[in-house]
């Protein structure tokens, strides 16, 4: 498996899997000036790593997230949810600062497009 | 512009009570550094400043995109326009203005005319949709970035559209947002 990790940046998050841990962790801000860009590297991971058929866990530790990069989050859980509904192991926690109210409000918003589990950790 | 017209200038932005100002080439550099310094703005909760941050990123990047007053080259062209933040007693304000084409103009007028009668509810349901859908036909592409932006607001928007001549147009938009902060 080729791995993943790219650091995070100003505008972009750390976007980086962990084999031992079997977790593939965003954390940071998202807000670059070419999203589609930004995300294509990890989209392209995705489709060649969920072809092994793993069981891995996704942890989403946005402190910021623009509208664009929204949408394309959106696309990435969509996918990672029709592996779930065609048999894949998978789990996804949001995690976020009880202070931030945005981003819980954002986390449960994704979580009510998703039939794959999916909770909330209060950081 | 001389030191007369620039101290009038400072005195009614002063007058504003100012927090930043930037007008020229907008570019994700200048964007960065004055978000940053919107993030360690004080007198307003953690969560709307990240509210009034999120919202600064929103329209300082419609400015990069969309408007129609650029400079450098077709592919890597910067949009120029004007974005303020100013302080009130209860809110924080970000102000933008940059010039639009005249079709861009119709289709910004109809969505925040139709934005603005939303309730937040209303608002929320709408970028849930979008962000599904995608942009409807013939969007100028701010779509989802507006619909947040007055969702997000303390009150709705207040927007102009001043018609510079035949093919351009002065947009600008200034959005409250409300401190947060337990009286």
């Amino acid at each position: 498996m080729t791995p993943l990790d790219l650091p995070s940046s100003d505008t972009t998050p750390r976007v980086s899997y962990d084999a031992g841990a079997s977790t593939l962790l965003f954390e940071g801000e998202s807000y670059p000036e070419n999203v589609s860009q930004f995300y294509e590297p990890v989209f392209v991971w995705l489709r060649d790593f969920l072809a092994e058929k793993p069981a891995f866990k996704v942890v989403l530790a946005f402190s910021y997230l623009n509208t664009s990069s929204t949408k394309v989050l959106l696309d990435l859980l969509l996918q990672l949810d029709d592996y779930h509904r065609t048999g894949g192991k998978i789990e996804v926690e949001w995690h976020y600062r009880p202070a931030l109210e945005v981003m819980q409000e954002a986390g449960e918003e994704f979580g009510e497009d998703l039939s794959l589990p999916y909770r909330l950790v209060a950081i | 512009m001389t030191p007369e017209l620039l101290h009038a200038h400072y005195l009614a932005m002063r007058e504003q009570r100012l927090v930043l100002s930037f007008m020229g080439i907008v570019t994700q550099e200048i964007m960065v550094e004055y978000g940053k310094l919107i993030q360690a703005q004080e007198g307003l909760s953690e969560n709307n400043r990240l509210i009034l941050f999120g919202t600064f990123i929103e329209l300082t990047q419609n400015i990069l995109r969309y408007s129609a007053e650029r400079s450098g080259s077709s592919e890597n062209s910067r949009g120029i326009g004007i974005v303020l933040v100013s302080e009130q007693d209860d809110t924080f304000t970000v102000s933008s203005g940059n010039l639009v084409t005249t079709r861009a103009a119709a289709a910004l007028a109809g969505q925040l005319a139709h934005l603005c009668t939303l309730d937040r509810d209303a608002l929320k349901q709408l970028h849930k949709e979008r962000r599904r859908a995608g942009p409807p036909e013939g969007s100028v592409g701010a779509g989802l970035g507006l619909i947040e932006v007055c969702r997000r607001a303390a009150a709705p928007p207040a927007y102009t559209l001043l018609p510079e001549n035949n093919e351009t147009v002065f947009f600008s938009l200034s959005v409250p947002i409300a401190k947060g902060l337990l009286s």
